[in-house]
Protein backbone atom coordinates (compact mmCIF):
# COMPACT_ATOMS: atom_id res chain seq x y z
CA UNK A 1 0.00 0.00 0.00
CA UNK A 2 1.38 3.45 -1.20
CA UNK A 3 1.90 5.92 1.66
CA UNK A 4 5.23 7.19 3.88
CA UNK A 5 6.05 7.82 7.43
CA UNK A 6 8.58 10.58 8.11
CA UNK A 7 10.08 10.94 11.31
CA UNK A 8 11.71 14.38 11.01
CA UNK A 9 14.22 14.56 14.03
CA UNK A 10 17.09 16.83 15.34
CA UNK A 11 19.55 14.00 14.80
CA UNK A 12 18.45 11.79 12.84
CA UNK A 13 15.76 11.84 9.50
CA UNK A 14 13.82 8.53 9.42
CA UNK A 15 11.44 7.30 5.92
CA UNK A 16 9.49 4.52 6.59
CA UNK A 17 7.74 2.22 3.44
CA UNK A 18 5.32 -0.66 4.07
CA UNK A 19 6.66 -3.25 1.37
CA UNK A 20 3.80 -5.56 1.83
CA UNK A 21 4.80 -7.67 4.86
CA UNK A 22 8.38 -5.75 5.60
CA UNK A 23 9.06 -2.33 6.59
CA UNK A 24 11.83 -0.66 4.49
CA UNK A 25 13.74 2.30 6.82
CA UNK A 26 15.85 4.97 5.44
CA UNK A 27 18.11 6.87 8.20
CA UNK A 28 20.66 9.57 7.59
CA UNK A 29 22.17 11.96 10.45
CA UNK A 30 20.77 14.97 10.05
CA UNK A 31 24.13 17.23 10.39
CA UNK A 32 26.18 19.91 8.00
CA UNK A 33 29.40 21.07 8.21
CA UNK A 34 30.62 23.96 5.96
CA UNK A 35 34.30 24.42 4.40
CA UNK A 36 34.72 27.87 2.51
CA UNK A 37 37.79 27.27 0.46
CA UNK A 38 39.63 30.74 0.10
CA UNK A 39 41.91 29.66 -2.81
CA UNK A 40 41.37 27.49 -6.56
CA UNK A 41 43.80 25.32 -5.20
CA UNK A 42 42.21 25.03 -2.26
CA UNK A 43 38.65 24.24 -3.54
CA UNK A 44 40.98 21.19 -6.00
CA UNK A 45 42.64 19.78 -2.62
CA UNK A 46 39.28 20.15 -0.39
CA UNK A 47 37.29 17.90 -3.24
CA UNK A 48 39.94 15.91 -3.67
CA UNK A 49 40.21 15.04 0.07
CA UNK A 50 36.02 14.60 0.03
CA UNK A 51 36.29 11.58 -2.55
CA UNK A 52 33.65 8.84 -1.43
CA UNK A 53 32.07 11.25 1.53
CA UNK A 54 28.39 12.98 1.12
CA UNK A 55 28.72 16.08 0.35
CA UNK A 56 27.43 19.02 -2.17
CA UNK A 57 28.96 22.19 -3.60
CA UNK A 58 27.45 25.49 -3.00
CA UNK A 59 27.27 28.25 -6.03
CA UNK A 60 29.71 30.00 -3.71
CA UNK A 61 32.09 27.29 -4.09
CA UNK A 62 31.82 25.77 -0.44
CA UNK A 63 31.53 22.62 0.60
CA UNK A 64 28.33 21.45 2.77
CA UNK A 65 29.23 17.93 4.06
CA UNK A 66 26.11 16.12 5.12
CA UNK A 67 25.57 13.49 7.83
CA UNK A 68 27.89 11.28 9.71
CA UNK A 69 30.74 12.96 7.60
CA UNK A 70 29.84 15.94 8.46
CA UNK A 71 30.11 15.03 12.30
CA UNK A 72 33.76 13.13 11.24
CA UNK A 73 34.38 15.59 9.22
CA UNK A 74 33.91 18.75 12.23
CA UNK A 75 35.55 16.30 15.25
CA UNK A 76 38.85 16.19 12.52
CA UNK A 77 38.79 19.90 12.29
CA UNK A 78 38.38 20.24 16.31
CA UNK A 79 35.22 21.64 16.09
CA UNK A 80 31.32 21.47 16.05
CA UNK A 81 29.05 19.82 13.32
CA UNK A 82 25.83 22.33 12.56
CA UNK A 83 22.66 21.12 12.76
CA UNK A 84 19.68 22.28 10.33
CA UNK A 85 17.04 21.49 13.37
CA UNK A 86 17.24 22.67 16.92
CA UNK A 87 15.30 21.30 19.22
CA UNK A 88 12.83 19.85 16.84
CA UNK A 89 12.27 22.49 14.92
CA UNK A 90 14.17 23.77 11.93
CA UNK A 91 16.53 25.92 13.65
CA UNK A 92 16.17 30.07 13.70
CA UNK A 93 20.00 30.24 14.56
CA UNK A 94 21.40 28.46 11.36
CA UNK A 95 21.50 30.65 8.57
CA UNK A 96 21.70 27.64 6.17
CA UNK A 97 19.18 25.51 8.12
CA UNK A 98 16.33 25.67 5.86
CA UNK A 99 18.23 25.16 2.47
CA UNK A 100 20.08 22.25 3.98
CA UNK A 101 16.71 20.72 5.57
CA UNK A 102 14.97 20.68 2.47
CA UNK A 103 18.14 19.16 0.70
CA UNK A 104 18.51 16.46 3.20
CA UNK A 105 14.33 15.75 2.89
CA UNK A 106 14.11 15.76 -0.91
CA UNK A 107 17.41 14.00 -1.19
CA UNK A 108 15.55 11.21 1.72
CA UNK A 109 11.87 10.79 0.74
CA UNK A 110 12.75 11.39 -2.92
CA UNK A 111 9.72 11.91 -5.98
CA UNK A 112 6.05 10.48 -4.74
CA UNK A 113 5.04 6.90 -5.97
CA UNK A 114 1.85 8.86 -6.99
CA UNK A 115 0.33 11.85 -7.32
CA UNK A 116 -0.30 12.92 -3.85
CA UNK A 117 0.94 9.88 -1.79
CA UNK A 118 -0.01 10.16 1.97
CA UNK A 119 3.08 11.06 4.29
CA UNK A 120 2.86 11.81 7.18
CA UNK A 121 5.47 13.32 9.14
CA UNK A 122 6.45 13.98 12.82
CA UNK A 123 6.32 17.34 14.65
CA UNK A 124 6.94 18.13 18.86
CA UNK A 125 4.77 19.16 20.88
CA UNK A 126 4.99 22.80 22.66
CA UNK A 127 7.49 22.60 25.42
CA UNK A 128 6.15 23.24 28.96
CA UNK A 129 9.60 24.10 30.54
CA UNK A 130 10.33 26.81 28.30
CA UNK A 131 8.99 29.97 26.62
CA UNK A 132 11.24 30.37 23.24
CA UNK A 133 10.41 32.91 20.48
CA UNK A 134 12.41 31.09 17.73
CA UNK A 135 10.30 27.78 19.01
CA UNK A 136 7.55 28.10 16.03
CA UNK A 137 5.95 24.66 15.07
CA UNK A 138 3.88 25.98 13.16
CA UNK A 139 6.31 28.04 10.74
CA UNK A 140 8.19 24.15 11.10
CA UNK A 141 5.45 22.35 9.73
CA UNK A 142 4.76 24.47 6.64
CA UNK A 143 8.64 24.74 5.79
CA UNK A 144 8.22 20.42 5.67
CA UNK A 145 5.01 20.17 4.18
CA UNK A 146 6.27 22.97 1.15
CA UNK A 147 9.19 20.67 0.76
CA UNK A 148 7.30 17.64 0.85
CA UNK A 149 4.47 18.87 -1.82
CA UNK A 150 7.63 20.18 -4.05
CA UNK A 151 8.23 16.12 -4.10
CA UNK A 152 4.81 15.30 -4.59
CA UNK A 153 3.43 14.30 -1.57
CA UNK A 154 -0.08 15.00 0.67
CA UNK A 155 2.07 15.43 3.71
CA UNK A 156 0.42 15.86 7.16
CA UNK A 157 1.55 16.25 10.51
CA UNK A 158 0.80 14.19 13.81
CA UNK A 159 2.79 15.11 17.29
CA UNK A 160 6.14 13.08 17.63
CA UNK A 161 5.17 10.61 20.62
CA UNK A 162 1.61 10.19 19.22
CA UNK A 163 3.08 8.19 16.40
CA UNK A 164 4.80 6.71 18.96
CA UNK A 165 1.65 5.28 20.84
CA UNK A 166 0.18 3.99 17.30
CA UNK A 167 3.92 1.81 16.75
CA UNK A 168 4.57 0.69 19.84
CA UNK A 169 0.56 0.51 22.03
CA UNK A 170 -1.14 -1.79 20.11
CA UNK A 171 -1.62 -4.62 22.22
CA UNK A 172 -2.87 -2.53 25.11
CA UNK A 173 -5.80 -1.04 22.86
CA UNK A 174 -3.79 1.83 22.21
CA UNK A 175 -3.86 3.22 25.71
CA UNK A 176 -0.68 3.97 27.72
CA UNK A 177 2.47 7.05 27.60
CA UNK A 178 5.05 6.82 25.51
CA UNK A 179 7.54 9.24 25.76
CA UNK A 180 10.00 10.19 22.88
CA UNK A 181 13.25 11.23 23.64
CA UNK A 182 15.04 12.56 20.96
CA UNK A 183 18.31 14.95 20.76
CA UNK A 184 16.72 18.08 20.74
CA UNK A 185 13.37 17.30 23.01
CA UNK A 186 11.47 14.89 24.65
CA UNK A 187 7.97 14.34 23.87
CA UNK A 188 5.13 13.14 25.56
CA UNK A 189 1.71 11.74 24.98
CA UNK A 190 -0.90 10.22 27.31
CA UNK A 191 -3.56 8.02 24.93
CA UNK A 192 -6.76 6.62 25.55
CA UNK A 193 -8.07 3.73 23.02
CA UNK A 194 -6.41 5.65 20.39
CA UNK A 195 -7.00 9.03 21.11
CA UNK A 196 -4.28 11.69 22.66
CA UNK A 197 -5.86 12.99 25.75
CA UNK A 198 -2.03 15.14 26.91
CA UNK A 199 0.56 16.28 24.63
CA UNK A 200 3.49 18.00 25.97
CA UNK A 201 7.55 18.11 25.73
CA UNK A 202 10.75 19.48 27.58
CA UNK A 203 13.54 20.76 25.99
CA UNK A 204 16.20 19.34 27.90
CA UNK A 205 17.71 15.85 26.07
CA UNK A 206 20.81 14.23 24.36
CA UNK A 207 21.63 17.94 22.75
CA UNK A 208 21.84 19.15 26.28
CA UNK A 209 23.82 15.83 27.95
CA UNK A 210 26.53 16.58 25.03
CA UNK A 211 26.45 20.52 25.91
CA UNK A 212 27.15 19.81 29.68
CA UNK A 213 29.56 17.24 29.12
CA UNK A 214 31.16 19.68 26.50
CA UNK A 215 31.81 22.66 28.94
CA UNK A 216 32.54 20.00 32.01
CA UNK A 217 35.37 18.49 30.01
CA UNK A 218 36.50 21.06 27.05
CA UNK A 219 35.77 19.08 24.64
CA UNK A 220 33.46 19.93 21.26
CA UNK A 221 30.05 18.96 21.53
CA UNK A 222 31.06 16.63 17.98
CA UNK A 223 33.52 14.72 20.52
CA UNK A 224 31.01 14.17 23.31
CA UNK A 225 28.41 13.27 20.59
CA UNK A 226 30.60 10.30 19.25
CA UNK A 227 32.09 9.30 22.94
CA UNK A 228 28.27 9.14 23.58
CA UNK A 229 27.10 7.33 21.14
CA UNK A 230 30.58 4.77 20.52
CA UNK A 231 31.54 4.59 24.32
CA UNK A 232 30.85 1.81 26.45
CA UNK A 233 29.20 3.17 29.53
CA UNK A 234 26.37 2.38 32.38
CA UNK A 235 24.42 5.39 33.32
CA UNK A 236 25.01 5.62 37.23
CA UNK A 237 28.28 3.46 36.95
CA UNK A 238 31.83 5.08 37.17
CA UNK A 239 33.93 5.36 34.23
CA UNK A 240 37.39 6.12 33.52
CA UNK A 241 36.78 7.92 30.57
CA UNK A 242 36.14 11.66 31.62
CA UNK A 243 33.74 12.79 28.83
CA UNK A 244 31.66 9.07 29.47
CA UNK A 245 31.73 9.79 33.36
CA UNK A 246 30.63 13.33 32.84
CA UNK A 247 27.85 11.98 30.09
CA UNK A 248 26.92 9.70 32.63
CA UNK A 249 26.05 12.33 35.69
CA UNK A 250 24.02 14.08 32.98
CA UNK A 251 22.18 11.30 31.96
CA UNK A 252 21.24 10.72 35.82
CA UNK A 253 20.47 14.38 35.88
CA UNK A 254 18.23 14.47 32.92
CA UNK A 255 16.11 11.24 33.83
CA UNK A 256 15.43 12.94 37.46
CA UNK A 257 14.46 16.44 35.29
CA UNK A 258 12.37 14.45 32.96
CA UNK A 259 10.71 12.30 35.49
CA UNK A 260 9.75 15.32 37.84
CA UNK A 261 8.85 17.49 34.68
CA UNK A 262 6.46 14.15 34.08
CA UNK A 263 5.12 14.18 37.46
CA UNK A 264 4.60 17.63 37.79
CA UNK A 265 3.04 18.18 34.04
CA UNK A 266 0.53 15.24 34.86
CA UNK A 267 -0.60 15.69 38.40
CA UNK A 268 -3.94 17.39 38.48
CA UNK A 269 -3.99 17.65 34.68
CA UNK A 270 -7.57 18.24 33.94
CA UNK A 271 -7.25 16.32 30.38
CA UNK A 272 -5.69 13.33 32.17
CA UNK A 273 -8.50 10.45 31.93
CA UNK A 274 -9.25 8.33 34.75
CA UNK A 275 -7.80 4.85 33.57
CA UNK A 276 -9.22 1.72 35.01
CA UNK A 277 -5.76 -0.06 34.40
CA UNK A 278 -2.48 0.45 35.48
CA UNK A 279 -0.64 1.67 32.47
CA UNK A 280 2.11 1.22 29.84
CA UNK A 281 4.78 4.02 29.50
CA UNK A 282 6.91 3.03 26.48
CA UNK A 283 10.23 4.80 25.58
CA UNK A 284 11.79 5.46 22.48
CA UNK A 285 14.17 7.75 20.77
CA UNK A 286 18.24 7.77 20.22
CA UNK A 287 18.91 9.38 23.74
CA UNK A 288 17.33 6.31 25.54
CA UNK A 289 19.44 3.76 24.26
CA UNK A 290 22.23 4.75 26.93
CA UNK A 291 22.58 1.08 29.33
CA UNK A 292 20.66 2.00 32.22
CA UNK A 293 18.49 4.75 31.07
CA UNK A 294 14.99 2.58 31.41
CA UNK A 295 15.69 0.99 34.66
CA UNK A 296 16.63 4.41 36.11
CA UNK A 297 13.66 6.13 34.49
CA UNK A 298 11.44 3.33 36.26
CA UNK A 299 13.34 4.27 39.53
CA UNK A 300 12.79 7.96 39.18
CA UNK A 301 9.00 7.90 38.38
CA UNK A 302 8.47 6.24 41.74
CA UNK A 303 11.00 8.51 43.54
CA UNK A 304 9.52 11.69 42.18
CA UNK A 305 5.77 10.70 42.86
CA UNK A 306 4.44 10.06 39.29
CA UNK A 307 0.63 10.71 39.84
CA UNK A 308 -0.84 7.52 37.76
CA UNK A 309 -0.42 3.69 38.65
CA UNK A 310 2.31 2.01 35.98
CA UNK A 311 2.27 -1.26 34.83
CA UNK A 312 5.24 -1.17 33.49
CA UNK A 313 8.34 1.00 31.89
CA UNK A 314 9.18 -0.49 28.64
CA UNK A 315 11.93 -0.06 26.05
CA UNK A 316 10.11 0.37 22.10
CA UNK A 317 11.48 -2.58 20.23
CA UNK A 318 13.18 -0.48 17.82
CA UNK A 319 13.85 2.93 19.43
CA UNK A 320 15.40 4.74 16.41
CA UNK A 321 12.27 3.14 14.09
CA UNK A 322 9.32 3.45 16.33
CA UNK A 323 8.47 7.03 15.67
CA UNK A 324 9.13 6.61 11.82
CA UNK A 325 6.81 3.63 12.14
CA UNK A 326 3.97 5.47 13.96
CA UNK A 327 3.97 7.55 11.20
CA UNK A 328 3.31 4.93 8.62
CA UNK A 329 0.80 3.19 10.24
CA UNK A 330 -0.94 6.84 10.68
CA UNK A 331 -0.70 7.26 6.73
CA UNK A 332 -2.20 4.03 6.21
CA UNK A 333 -5.10 5.05 8.18
CA UNK A 334 -5.65 8.04 6.17
CA UNK A 335 -6.02 6.06 3.03
CA UNK B 1 -75.92 79.13 58.48
CA UNK B 2 -72.68 79.56 59.98
CA UNK B 3 -72.46 75.56 59.44
CA UNK B 4 -73.17 76.73 55.98
CA UNK B 5 -70.26 78.79 55.96
CA UNK B 6 -67.68 76.77 57.79
CA UNK B 7 -68.25 73.93 55.18
CA UNK B 8 -66.99 75.65 52.18
CA UNK B 9 -63.62 76.18 53.66
CA UNK B 10 -63.91 72.89 54.93
CA UNK B 11 -64.50 71.35 51.53
CA UNK B 12 -62.19 73.86 49.87
CA UNK B 13 -59.36 72.29 52.50
CA UNK B 14 -60.47 68.49 51.87
CA UNK B 15 -60.14 69.12 47.96
CA UNK B 16 -56.38 70.75 48.25
CA UNK B 17 -55.33 67.79 50.95
CA UNK B 18 -56.69 65.14 48.28
CA UNK B 19 -55.20 67.31 45.08
CA UNK B 20 -51.85 67.48 47.06
CA UNK B 21 -52.39 63.20 47.69
CA UNK B 22 -52.69 62.65 44.13
CA UNK B 23 -50.26 65.18 42.99
CA UNK B 24 -48.06 63.48 45.62
CA UNK B 25 -49.02 60.00 44.36
CA UNK B 26 -48.45 60.42 40.90
CA UNK B 27 -44.79 62.36 41.38
CA UNK B 28 -43.91 59.51 43.19
CA UNK B 29 -45.23 57.35 40.18
CA UNK B 30 -43.54 59.27 37.40
CA UNK B 31 -39.73 59.01 37.92
CA UNK B 32 -40.37 55.43 38.08
CA UNK B 33 -42.18 55.83 34.68
CA UNK B 34 -39.37 57.85 33.61
CA UNK B 35 -36.90 55.31 35.01
CA UNK B 36 -38.33 52.27 33.23
CA UNK B 37 -38.25 54.57 30.42
CA UNK B 38 -34.77 55.27 30.64
CA UNK B 39 -34.31 50.89 31.15
CA UNK B 40 -36.09 50.25 28.74
CA UNK B 41 -34.21 52.09 26.04
CA UNK B 42 -30.95 50.66 27.53
CA UNK B 43 -32.22 47.30 27.06
CA UNK B 44 -33.36 47.77 23.96
CA UNK B 45 -30.26 49.42 22.67
CA UNK B 46 -28.56 46.83 24.35
CA UNK B 47 -30.54 44.12 23.01
CA UNK B 48 -30.17 45.81 19.44
CA UNK B 49 -26.09 45.27 20.05
CA UNK B 50 -26.36 41.76 21.40
CA UNK B 51 -28.80 40.67 17.78
CA UNK B 52 -26.01 41.77 15.62
CA UNK B 53 -23.51 38.79 15.06
CA UNK B 54 -20.72 38.00 17.29
CA UNK B 55 -17.85 39.52 15.41
CA UNK B 56 -13.97 39.03 17.39
CA UNK B 57 -11.72 41.63 16.74
CA UNK B 58 -9.56 41.76 13.55
CA UNK B 59 -6.66 39.46 13.81
CA UNK B 60 -4.24 39.92 11.22
CA UNK B 61 -2.26 36.85 10.28
CA UNK B 62 1.25 36.87 11.72
CA UNK B 63 1.92 33.61 10.97
CA UNK B 64 5.51 32.90 9.35
CA UNK B 65 5.04 33.05 5.66
CA UNK B 66 7.26 30.52 3.84
CA UNK B 67 9.76 31.58 1.32
CA UNK B 68 10.78 29.50 -1.85
CA UNK B 69 13.65 27.19 -0.56
CA UNK B 70 15.78 27.41 -3.27
CA UNK B 71 18.39 24.11 -3.59
CA UNK B 72 18.85 24.04 -7.08
CA UNK B 73 21.84 25.59 -6.62
CA UNK B 74 23.35 22.78 -4.33
CA UNK B 75 25.78 20.20 -6.86
CA UNK B 76 25.19 17.09 -5.53
CA UNK B 77 28.50 15.23 -5.29
CA UNK B 78 27.75 11.43 -3.65
CA UNK B 79 26.05 8.62 -4.87
CA UNK B 80 23.61 7.47 -2.33
CA UNK B 81 22.13 9.40 0.27
CA UNK B 82 21.26 7.46 3.74
CA UNK B 83 21.40 3.68 5.20
CA UNK B 84 18.48 1.19 4.61
CA UNK B 85 17.22 -1.26 6.83
CA UNK B 86 14.74 -3.61 6.16
CA UNK B 87 12.31 -5.35 8.79
CA UNK B 88 10.31 -7.95 8.93
CA UNK B 89 6.73 -5.60 10.48
CA UNK B 90 3.73 -6.58 9.15
CA UNK B 91 1.84 -3.37 9.71
CA UNK B 92 -1.81 -4.44 8.23
CA UNK B 93 -3.17 -5.28 11.75
CA UNK B 94 -2.03 -2.50 13.76
CA UNK B 95 -3.57 -0.18 10.84
CA UNK B 96 -7.06 -1.92 10.38
CA UNK B 97 -7.53 -2.01 14.65
CA UNK B 98 -6.45 2.10 14.46
CA UNK B 99 -8.85 2.58 11.41
CA UNK B 100 -11.85 0.88 13.59
CA UNK B 101 -10.80 2.72 16.53
CA UNK B 102 -10.89 6.19 14.91
CA UNK B 103 -13.89 5.54 12.67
Amino acid sequence: MAGCGLDVGTSFIVLSKDNGGSVEYKDFRDAFYIIKPTTPVATKMIEKGLSGKVFIKDSDGSFIILGKDAIEKAIERNDTANRPMYRGVVSAKEKDAKRVLAFILKEVVGTASEPNEKLVFCVPAQPIDQEDEDFDVGYHEDVVKTVLAECGYDARAINEAEALCYAELEQDDYTGIAISCGAGMTNVCVMLNGEPTVVFSTTKSGDWIDRMSAVATGESDSVVQAEKEGGNFTIGDPNDNPVLSAVSVYYERLIDYTTKQLAHALTGHKSVPKFKNPLKIVIAGGTSQAKGYIELFRNQLLVNNFPLEVKEVVHANDPIHAVAKGCLIASQVLQ
Amino acid sequence: MLDNIYILPVVIVVIIIYAFLIGYLIGKKTPHVLDNMKNNSFVFSKQKISDQPQVDAPKIDSTKFVTKIATDNLEKKYNELGDIQTTSENISESVNKLKKKKS
